[in-house]
């Protein structure tokens, strides 16, 4: 039988590792979206006690299975998160449950490698020549979308009609999933990012400039944050994320300041978080530490309810924002939380914002 | 010179060490008392809400030290073997504390990693020693101090004459597990079956229904190749206590417990299979003693039963 390679939703990168994997000439399977059933089937096959992540891409894992995947590619690896060690114990699950999949790992900590790994495996002995070409696609894929998504999330703030952000946002990602190849990538790239920018901005509005920073998976699963960007956008709030696919960061910085970031944030950060305690826990104090500095009006720290390297970080925040003074929300995300708790909360939150920026003039 | 050792977390497995290394250097620990509900609600007020139980009493541990010692040892334990992990908490811990707490005294923070043998321990030994003497006899006097009550705590826990919860009585403490009663395997991590506020008594009850509780330090040389760092504490002990025909098996976790979340499933896995019983407790800051004790009866009661069959 053919290879069916599932990638589970995260994100536009699954995105670009589906366009990835049909350039290496993989057939792939798109598993739904998470949703509802994505959580029963999760919840029923992990550990009470374990994180919603966890749960999501089991369930996620499993309705990729159900689609006929014969290949999963699995997040974890050996970091210090849980993550790391959850995987093997959902792919035993899957062979339990009785999918006959086969199960690869992509491990987080150590992206480059494995992709190299997992290319070679799927690419069944093709020269490494034929490969340089779908790699360079797969860059040019990340760093689209993430320029996509960042003028996105700025853009929203501002709209006039609402929504208009969001329906040229969808006819972009539609353009970006029909490409080919990184020749049509270089020849529409401009066109589609234009999709985006064309929406008629309002210059007078005044807005807020709030960064997100947390749990990688949680910011990018809207089913589970609730469509907390989008809400916080149509609050005429800018929204920074400090997680980008390739690594770079979206703030209005001179090019200088944003080579640096990954070095800078790890300087800042370190003052308040020395130890590496796996997960994205130093990432996330260190982008919050330079955010602090004036970049933002207020940060919103985001995890998984009980998420070990995040609960680390909170206790981090709590002393960046005692020395800088920064607003700092707390949001933690499981199976229980409802939307009109997140909605609530981020209202309150803007409008202390708005109250604390009159206050400072 | 007055160093503080909180009564929590690593407490329950490295004391003696420290304390034979420190007494060598010829300065005094001060232990903080046993927990008690006024340190827990210290701690509450401190920690990060949605973190275990176990890290709120180390909070509570702190505060009922600070003021009353010039320095606190809070070390990070990372590794214990090549290819293990620790929990984020233990690695972040003197993290966490400065983060939380503006009015610390000075901390003596050594990172611990034993993936590389025992000369890690004792470089890192050093570490925490050389702010303390100049002396490189001195030093190395207290380094193999350390060393030799690390082992020899070990030995005395697995021949059953000490358990963790005498670190810091001169004549240790006995395990109070009747000798001829009902095996039964008590698997977690020290800091929770050795402090009685946090389990309610839990050997002591057990005792008292006849059990003979097996701990995990009881069990004998762990193996090194798991995952977690602590992870034989308990899937380890669990697995060693069944090829020992234990009758039934008490998983002991606190709720919010990063490594155990997973762990659990291991344990019931290894119970399913084995066909013997097990019970999990799970302990927060809301465990009410009364649950605790029925449960804990009608289990032991379900394995006479078993028995008698």
């Amino acid at each position: 039988m053919n290879r069916r390679v599932a990638f589970p939703p995260l994100g536009l990168i699954s995105l670009a590792a589906e366009s990835y994997l049909r350039a290496l000439g993989v057939e792939t399977v798109t598993p739904p979206p998470t949703s509802r059933r994505t959580l029963d089937i999760g919840v029923q096959g992990s550990p009470e006690m374990v994180c919603i992540p966890c749960k999501l891409l089991f369930g996620n894992y499993v309705e990729a299975a159900e689609q006929g995947a014969t290949d999963i590619v699995m997040l974890g690896g050996p970091g210090t998160c849980r993550l790391g060690y959850s995987v093997a114990q959902q792919a035993r699950r899957l062979w339990e449950w009785g999918f006959a999949v086969r199960t690869h790992t992509l491990d987080l900590y150590h992206v480059p490698r494995d992709l190299f790994r997992l290319t070679r495996a799927f690419a069944d002995g093709r020269p490494a020549y034929e490969l340089v070409e779908p790699v360079r696609f797969l860059l040019g894929l990340l760093n689209l979308t993430d320029e996509l998504e960042t003028t996105t999330l700025v853009a929203r703030a501002r709209e006039q009609e609402r929504g208009a952000v969001d329906r040229a946002y969808a006819a972009a990602l539609e353009r970006v999933a029909a490409l080919r190849n990184r020749r049509e990538l270089d020849e529409q790239r401009d066109e589609i990012v234009e999709l985006v920018q064309a929406v008629e901005p309002d210059p007078d509005r005044p807005v807020l400039r709030v960064g997100l920073v947390g749990d990688a998976y949680t910011i990018l699963t809207p089913f589970l944050n609730h469509n907390l960007e989008v809400r916080l956008g149509r609050m005429g709030v800018e929204v920074y994320r400090w997680f980008h696919y390739t690594g770079r960061i979206n703030l209005p910085l001179p090019s200088r300041l944003r080579r640096d970031r990954g070095g800078r944030a790890r300087r800042a950060g370190s003052r308040y978080l020395k130890r590496d305690v796996g997960g994205f826990a130093r990432a996330t104090i260190g982008e919050a530490a330079l955010m602090a500095e004036g970049e933002v009006d207020g940060l919103i720290h985001m995890a998984p309810f009980n998420c070990t390297p995040e609960t680390v970080a909170q206790s981090a925040l709590v002393a960046l924002q005692r020395e800088r003074g920064v607003p700092v929300l707390n949001l933690s995300f499981d199976e229980q939380t409802g939307p009109a708790g997140v909605v609530t909360r981020l209202e309150a939150f803007v409008d202390m914002l708005w109250a604390v920026r009159r206050r400072r003039g | 010179m007055r160093i503080g050792v909180p009564r929590a977390l690593s407490f329950y497995r490295f004391h003696p060490t420290w304390a034979a290394f420190f007494d060598r250097l010829g300065l005094e620990l001060v232990v903080s008392p046993p927990t008690n509900r006024v340190m827990l609600e210290a701690g509450l007020r401190y920690a990060v809400t949605e973190t275990c139980l176990p890290m709120k009493l180390f909070y509570g541990h702190v505060r009922a030290l600070v003021g009353r010692v010039d320095q606190l040892l809070v070390p990070s334990i990372r590794r214990l073997a090549p290819g293990s992990s620790n929990c984020a908490r233990l690695i972040g811990l003197p993290d966490l504390l400065r983060a939380t707490m503006p009015d610390l005294p000075p901390l003596i923070a050594p990172d611990i990693d034993l993936s590389q043998e025992a000369r890690a321990l004792m470089s890192l030994l050093l570490e925490a020693g050389a702010p303390f003497s100049r002396n490189p006899l001195t030093l190395r006097d207290a380094v193999l101090a350390a060393w030799d009550a690390y082992r020899a705590t070990r030995q005395a826990m697995m021949e059953g004459r000490l358990t963790p919860a005498g670190f810091d009585r001169p004549t240790g403490e006995l395990s109070p597990a009747p000798a001829d009663g009902l095996p039964v395997a008590v698997v977690g991590h020290p800091y929770n079956l050795y402090d009685p506020f946090i389990n309610h008594h839990l050997l002591v009850r057990l005792a008292r229904l006849g059990v003979k509780a097996l701990t995990p330090e009881r069990l004998g040389p762990q193996p090194a190749d798991d995952y977690w760092a602590f992870e034989y504490e308990l899937v380890g002990a669990a697995r060693l206590a069944l090829e020992r025909g234990v009758k039934g098996l008490i998983a002991v976790v606190a709720f919010g417990c990063g490594p155990d979340a997973i762990l659990l499933d291991e344990i019931q896995r290894l119970s399913r299979e084995s066909g013997v019983p097990l019970m999990t407790l799970v302990l927060d800051e809301h465990s009410g003693e009364a649950g605790l004790v029925t449960r804990l009866e009608a289990f032991v009661d379900m394995l006479h039963w078993r028995g008698a069959r």
